[in-house]
């Protein structure tokens, strides 16, 4: 390892480095303000350190890893969410919580530091390692909250599944390294495929997908989402779902062009399940976390349509066009898991969640409420908002294609999830009902939530701001 | 200077935003001076920069504020031109905007929503202002939309009596209806010049097929004559009446309507390639102003009158749009603008004076209770029958005497045109003569407004316009090719003066009031008050069979079809929820079963 | 479909002697294993005591952590181990890189021990209400 390679690695030491400094801290003196503000300085570094080195072509560091454009997209991505956790996290313990706080950022620096190493793997053994890292600590977050039931279920639901679909995806790339006798993922796929290899591919395929909560293997996602505090959904909702997606798209770019058409049969059959049964789920759904959920299944799949394009034509638009969905994704999700934070406390056996508790929200905070407000709007996908964009992006690449199958189940998506993100914009505006609280003070978390909001709407109304900027990246990428 | 242009525009934006944002809370006199300081700033500034640009002695002005739409081929800009046309309407719509602003301020003063007020007015100004100063196609779109908003916001402003809202409602819907044709004639534009900066159209090498553009054209037309309430689009303006005097003034007269007058002007060089649609122009414009003419000596409400005679004047101006004489016509445009703003503040003063009486019948002998209101409103009317030396006359006097000549329209045309000054004088003085003398009315108060009252002052700048504003020399050469001045025989200059001093002559024997006027009821005067049937018309041919079709569809047929689709969504949805049960075991086989699919499908695909 | 099993027969086979070697297993054990249904054959064997209550109480698991963090520590040697045998090859860069590791494992050790997952005696029970 070259020091060049250690310098290319500066935002993962310092991720690094910040996991020791606050065990240190941990060990010397408990303190909440002091821990979230090692996390947060820690995430700056390194999303300074990103931003400062930003890659322009392909680097190899050691055998494991790389750093490309792309990967460096979905690492601010990534950071970005992070922060924003790290913010909430604040708030929504309170100052005298029952459960610790360190371990809390600790953890969170660790999944953040394997969603990156995630991002930037280019070996099977890298990838395991690091994909274990990012579930692993996530797994402990699920269940922060020892005494609810909801989450103690919910996380051993997501332990005993996410363990059998690691091995489906440990299987996959045995099947795989036995045909080819390579372990780099580019070999690997390189090689041509007999029908084990490609059985092999699919359980990989299968085993991310059920990180991504796509449709045959979305089961999961309802149950852990709801017994989770809400701060941890959305770890799970954007982090682990934006850094398996980086994986995810790498990978089906890399299959040798002959089994391409098995493929995008296969994709887009999984993307149009995912759209409407994710969408069709959510319709009556009450509480929010669940609907989230569901709506993230649909999600998923539309960015998955962009992976199947990808894989149809030319692929640096495509990367754009996924890149700009899944950024409207997060947005949206990192706004209505964070207003839902700020009105939820961790110490409390229920988070706010049922429908009805959020009534009339808007009379008693208009400001938290326009957020949330904006944010459905831009899941929904309409225009001003940078939801709509991305949709616009993907329905224009799909008719590109003529894949009309697609297209349909784009549209008739949409139009279901309507319904249930209007149910829930109209319930915020329905005449309040009871008093609902609001965590006080926060004012560095509620200001980091109007930035973001202004990003929603700056990006909805003028794209080319980010556009031109993907496009120059992933032209060079 | 001149780079302070954005500004303009963007200072009613801002006071509009700021009293919407504090709706509701500030005192009268804040909102007064907000709203109306605002329009007065942009009037001195667009003053300033009017200096300096014909000081510059550039042809254009050009200022771009931001990319908007960042369309690959044709980028649509947020840009504004100032140039020899937009500058006048700039100062038109500012000045006399100003004028109206500060008289709205005093009307309104009691009235408890005078913020809302003042919102839809700043907006109204943002918006015309961005007609007139945008450079392309889309902004001019923008500001026509925005203005026809607020003009609907502003009509409806009592909104407590259903009437009004009535009246609002057939003004926005009515031109909607020129709005549709516009926006196609605009969507044929773009698809043929593949832009819609209005430089790059008119100066476009494209060839275009004649009956492209002429379509185009027709469109084009259609959305000015619904804007500017001309035939067939006509019957809007006399019910928009029902909004405050200061909306008819600044909308109803001096701005809004003349904006298919502007939208014509600026595009002439295209309405030029095309054979024939400038006649039919000219013919909307002269069978207008006579129609209205004829509907004004009927009309018992004083502010129906004005509005029949403005809508008789911007028949002028089409006729002088038809009869090349865009520079004339834009003149009449800023001359009528004067006098007619003048005339609605005047009615208004009268109207307040009368505890809002507007029944002319009602009033007479107002020349002795209020002597300074009625010099007020007899200069207007002597502007607006063109009293020579009056501001009327020079505007007036240049459109006819092109209009004999121009070989788009032509002898016919002028004596329609003349025939309609016949009538301007007929029902001008009928309408002088029936308010102000004859017995006095018991309703009116006793003393007039004194000369520092805010009901005169803002009034006082018009009344000189009015006298003077013939006198302005207005430069259109960098924006209209220059016409070939017309010199005609004398006769045919002084031959609409003639005619109407007949019309006062047969004013003053049909309608100087000796005793107490009465109303005349009869069919004919019931056909003529009414617009010369056209509501009744339009009620027959297209509101009656809507509402049978609407009354046959009741149940909606269609509409069963969406619930099917509804039922069939929730349907779905029960069922489906049943496999989310929350039993791990059930999950756990879920995800396998799912994995086994995938790979059946691998295998079954081969 | 024929190729695809021509391709695939060892896992077929693999898949199905699993299920045949599980199944028989279980089988064999049912019909050759002793059945006897006496009055105390779920009794505990004579020195055991007689179960009572329910058997599904809550219980810390702070000796299986003591194991846990015995292994891992444990495991940890194990680099060291490796990077002993090549020290000659790996030379400064690895040295320094097994002082980083060893640092690392000092400061969880740190940790470790100021939260108290070392005491033996501090329940790790989340409180009861």
């Amino acid at each position: 390892m070259s020091l060049q390679e250690l310098w290319l690695l500066l935002p993962v030491l310092i991720i690094c480095v910040g996991v020791l400094t606050l065990m240190l801290q941990a060990a010397w003196q408990r303190n909440n303000v002091l821990a979230q503000g090692l996390t947060v300085l820690t995430l700056t570094l390194a999303l300074g350190a990103l931003i400062r080195q930003y890659p322009t072509d392909m680097r190899t560091i050691t055998l494991l890893f790389e750093h490309e454009p792309i990967g460096g997209f979905f690492s601010l991505l990534l950071l970005m969410v992070a922060i924003s956790v790290a913010l909430l996290q604040g708030p929504y313990m309170g100052k005298n919580s029952k459960e610790v706080a360190e371990e809390f950022y600790i953890l969170l620096l660790l999944s953040c530091l394997g969603s990156i190493l995630l991002v930037m793997s280019r070996h099977v053994a890298s990838v395991i390692l690091s994909i274990e890292l990012m579930s692993l600590s996530m797994l402990a977050m699920l269940a922060y909250n020892r005494e609810r039931k909801l989450a103690l279920e919910g996380a051993m639901k997501y332990l005993l599944l996410s363990g059998a679909a690691t091995s489906l995806l440990l299987l996959g790339f045995a099947l795989l390294y036995a045909t080819s006798g390579q372990l780099l993922l580019t070999q690997m796929l390189s090689s041509p495929m007999q029908l084990v290899a490609k059985s092999g591919f699919v359980l990989v395929v299968a085993g991310l997908a059920f990180k991504l909560s796509l449709v045959p293997l979305h089961f999961w996602t309802p149950d852990v989402y709801q017994g989770a505090p809400v701060n941890s959904t959305l770890l799970l909702t954007s982090l682990s779902k934006a850094a398996v997606f980086a994986l995810f798209i790498k990978l089906i770019l890399l299959i040798p062009p002959e089994f391409e058409a098995d493929m995008v049969r296969m994709l887009s059959w999984m993307a149009i399940a995912s759209m409407l049964l994710g969408n069709w789920l959510a319709l009556q759904q009450r509480s929010l976390k669940r609907l989230m959920a569901y709506s993230a299944i649909a999600h998923m799949g539309y960015v998955l349509v962009a992976g199947v394009i990808a894989m149809g034509i030319d692929h640096s638009l495509v990367l754009e066009g996924a890149s700009y969905y899944l950024l409207a994704y997060l947005v949206a999700s990192i706004l209505i898991f964070a207003v839902l934070t700020l009105l939820s406390k961790l110490d409390e056996q229920q988070d706010l969640d049922d429908l009805p508790q959020l009534q009339g929200l808007f009379w008693q905070h208009p400001w938290l409420a326009s957020v949330m407000t904006l944010a459905f709007l831009s899941l929904a996908g309409m225009p001003i908002t940078i939801g709509f964009i991305g949709k616009f992006y993907l329905l224009t690449l799909a008719v590109k294609l003529s894949a009309w199958w697609l297209v349909t189940a784009m549209l008739v998506g949409s139009a279901v999830g309507l319904y249930y993100y209007l149910r829930v914009i109209f319930t915020l505006f329905a005449p309040l009902q009871r008093d609902i609280q609001q965590t006080s003070g926060a004012y560095l978390s509620k200001m980091w939530i109007g930035v973001i909001t202004a990003g929603l709407l700056l990006l909805g109304i003028l794209p080319g701001l980010l556009g031109d900027e993907l496009r120059r990246i992933l032209a060079i990428g | 200077m001149q780079d302070l242009l954005f500004l303009v525009p963007v200072l009613p934006l801002a006071s509009a935003l700021v009293l919407l944002l504090t709706a509701g809370r500030l005192s009268p006199f804040v909102v007064a001076i907000l709203g109306v300081g605002s329009i007065g700033l942009a009037a001195l500034l667009s003053l300033f920069i009017g200096l300096a640009f014909v000081a510059s002695g550039e042809p254009v002005f050009h200022q771009v504020l931001f990319n908007w739409l960042p369309i690959a081929n044709a980028p649509i800009n947020a840009a504004l031109q100032l140039d020899q046309l937009s500058l006048v309407m700039t100062g038109v719509i500012t000045g006399v905007g100003w004028m109206i602003h500060w008289y709205a301020a005093a009307y309104m003063y009691d009235d408890k929503d005078i913020q809302r007020f003042f919102v839809y007015m700043n907006l109204f100004v943002f918006a015309m202002l961005i007609l007139v100063l945008g450079d392309s196609l889309v902004l001019l779109y923008l500001g026509w939309e925005g203005v026809g908003l607020c003009s609907f916001l502003l009509i409806g402003f009592w909104q407590h009596d259903p009437n009004n809202v009535k009246a609002a409602k057939k003004a926005f819907i009515v031109t909607r209806v020129g709005d549709t044709a516009m926006m196609l004639g605009l969507l044929i534009l773009f698809t043929e010049f593949g832009s819609l900066h209005i430089a790059t159209i008119l100066s476009s090498p494209v060839p275009v097929a004649q009956h492209t553009l002429w379509l185009a054209c027709l469109l084009l037309v259609g959305g000015a004559v619904g804007k500017s309430a001309q035939l067939p689009l006509q019957t809007w303006l006399p019910d928009a009446m029902a909004g405050p005097p200061p909306v008819s003034a600044l909308i109803h007269a001096a701005t809004m309507v003349t904006a298919g007058v502007y939208l014509i002007a600026r595009l002439h060089p295209l309405f030029l390639q095309v054979e024939g649609i400038l006649t039919l122009v000219a013919w909307i414009g002269a069978l207008t102003l006579v129609l209205a003419g004829i509907a004004a000596l009927f009309q018992s409400d004083i502010k129906r009158v004005l509005a029949y005679s403005t809508m008789s004047q911007i028949g002028y101006m089409f006729l002088g749009l038809g009869a090349l004489a865009f520079d004339s016509a834009i003149f009449h445009l800023m001359t009528h603008a004067f006098f007619k703003a003048l005339l609605f503040l005047t009615a208004g003063s009268i109207i307040v004076k009368l505890h809002h009486q507007q029944n002319i019948y009602k009033m007479g002998g107002l020349f002795r209770s209020l002597p300074l209101t009625s010099t007020f409103l007899l200069i207007g009317l002597l502007a607006l029958v063109a009293f020579p030396g009056t501001s009327g006359f020079f505007s007036k006097e240049a459109i006819l005497a092109a209009t004999w000549q121009a070989h788009t329209a032509g002898p016919v045309f002028w004596s329609l045109g003349v025939l309609g000054a016949f009538l301007t004088s007929l029902y001008s003085f009928r309408l002088l003569f029936i308010v102000c003398f004859g017995p006095a009315s018991q309703h009116v108060e006793e003393r007039d407004f004194s000369p520092a009252s805010h009901f005169v002052l803002p009034l006082l700048p018009l009344f000189v316009l009015a006298v003077v504003g013939g006198f302005i020399t207005l430069d259109f050469s960098r924006v209209f090719a220059q016409a070939a001045h017309p010199h005609v025989t004398l006769w045919i200059e002084w031959m609409p003066v003639a005619v109407s001093a007949f019309g006062f002559v047969v004013a003053w024997v049909l309608y100087f009031p000796r005793t107490t006027p009465r109303q005349v009821d009869g069919t004919m005067t019931r056909f003529c008050r009414d617009g010369l049937g056209f509501d009744w018309l339009y009620n027959r041919l297209f509101t009656q069979p809507l509402r049978l079709f609407a009354r046959l569809n009741k149940s909606d047929v269609i509409d069963h079809f969406y619930r099917f689709v509804a039922w069939l969504n929730f349907r779905l949805n029960a069922v489906l929820v049943t496999s989310q049960n929350g039993k791990l075991r059930w999950y756990l086989y879920g995800t396998l079963a799912g994995c086994v699919l995938m790979l059946g499908g691998l295998i079954w695909w081969r | 479909m024929e190729q695809a099993l021509v391709e695939l027969w060892p896992i077929l086979l693999y898949f199905a002697f699993t299920l045949v070697l599980l199944g028989g297993v279980m089988l064999v054990s049912t019909i050759l294993g002793p059945r006897t249904r006496g009055h105390s054959t779920h009794l505990p064997y004579e020195s055991g005591i007689l179960p009572l209550g329910n058997a599904r109480v809550k219980f810390a698991n702070h000796f299986f952590l003591y194991a846990i963090f015995f292994v891992i520590f444990d495991l940890e040697t194990l680099f060291l181990f490796a990077w002993a045998i090549s020290f000659e090859q790996v030379g400064v860069t690895g040295f320094i890189e097994a002082l980083v590791f060893i640092l690392i494992l000092l400061i969880a050790l740190v940790y470790l021990w100021r939260i108290g997952a070392l005491n033996i005696r501090k329940r790790h029970l989340p409180e009861q209400n």
